[in-house]
């Protein structure tokens, strides 16, 4: 559905910034209120299974039509990419909370907060044909993966 | 060592992860994407929760089920949809470090609602989040 990324659409830009800004909003909350319930005892991996389904419940409900109909139509290579979001997604929060058994989170959280270079990374080796990374990307991530570390450290 | 091997194992599953959306978003809606995203995670974790946690999944209270309710709307209906929906607007590279900050918001809710400090390291970590964003988004 989406090819190339242009640089010049200001709409476009602005609503993928502004989309950016809410997934980190999402993701801040949503980690406060598994914080909560981790807080009152509850294992770390069942927080993590019960807030999945709740979050497939949700979707499923909430968009359910454009769901039928996109996967009827997907190709044998729509599956597979979007199966390995997934399963990167699950292996990621695996082996957090694997880390997290053998380390304080002091050290991992950092260490996993480096994502984003993670991500910028694999876009510049194997999609350059879709976006190109800018030093300016680079030298912001750095800063935000930087800030991530030390705010853990600073609450740990 | 083992420990530190399996935060970085977590970086590069949620870098692949960002990754692998922004290839998804080729061949369906971000909306479609996120389902079967987590069609895959319900799956995959799943069967941990059995092996590692056992009993201990099925005695939860309601209050807890509301927070893991709420933490499901947020982190993924909220959270992981509009990563997907960035992804196909501006890109991984451009939407990855400013969707990164997300710890930025927990602290500010744990010093909002539970009261907590913060420190000088902190509030370092809080210049240095907000400044690499400004720097992503500036042009």
């Amino acid at each position: 559905m989406t090819d190339q990324i242009e640089d010049g659409d200001g709409r476009r830009t602005l609503q993928g910034y502004l989309a950016s800004v809410g997934s980190a909003a999402g993701y801040g909350f949503g980690t406060y209120f598994a914080y909560l319930v981790i807080r009152d005892g509850v294992p770390p991996m069942t927080a993590t299974f019960f807030s999945l389904v709740f979050g497939l419940l949700l979707m499923a409900v909430l968009f359910p039509r454009p769901a039928l109909v996109d996967l009827k139509l997907a190709s044998l290579r729509g599956w597979m990419v979007v199966s390995m979001s997934g399963l990167a997604s699950a292996f990621g929060v695996t082996s957090f909370y694997l880390s997290l058994d053998r380390v304080s989170v002091v050290i991992a959280s950092p260490v996993a907060g480096a994502n984003p270079l993670v991500a910028i990374l694999m876009t510049h080796i194997f999609l350059q044909r879709l976006e190109r990374v800018s030093f300016r990307t680079v030298i912001g991530a750095t800063l935000v993966v930087a800030g991530v570390a030390l705010v853990t450290i600073g609450t740990a | 060592m083992l420990g530190i091997l399996f935060a970085l194992c977590a970086a590069v599953g949620f870098g692949a992860t960002a990754f692998f959306a922004r290839l998804s978003v080729q061949h369906m809606r971000p909306t479609s994407g996120v389902i079967v995203s987590l069609v895959v995670g319900v799956i995959c974790t799943a069967g941990l929760v059995v092996v590692m946690d056992g009993a201990e999944a099925v005695a939860l209270k309601w209050t807890q089920l509301v927070l893991l309710f709420l933490a499901g709307l947020a982190s993924f209906v909220g959270g992981r949809l509009l990563n997907f929906v960035a992804v196909s607007k501006i890109g991984v590279a451009r939407s990855s470090p400013v969707v990164g900050a997300s710890p930025l918001f927990a602290v500010v809710l744990a010093i909002l609602l539970l009261g907590e400090t913060p420190n000088l390291t902190v509030a370092v970590g809080t210049i240095s989040i907000i400044a690499g964003v400004v720097v992503v988004l500036s042009r």
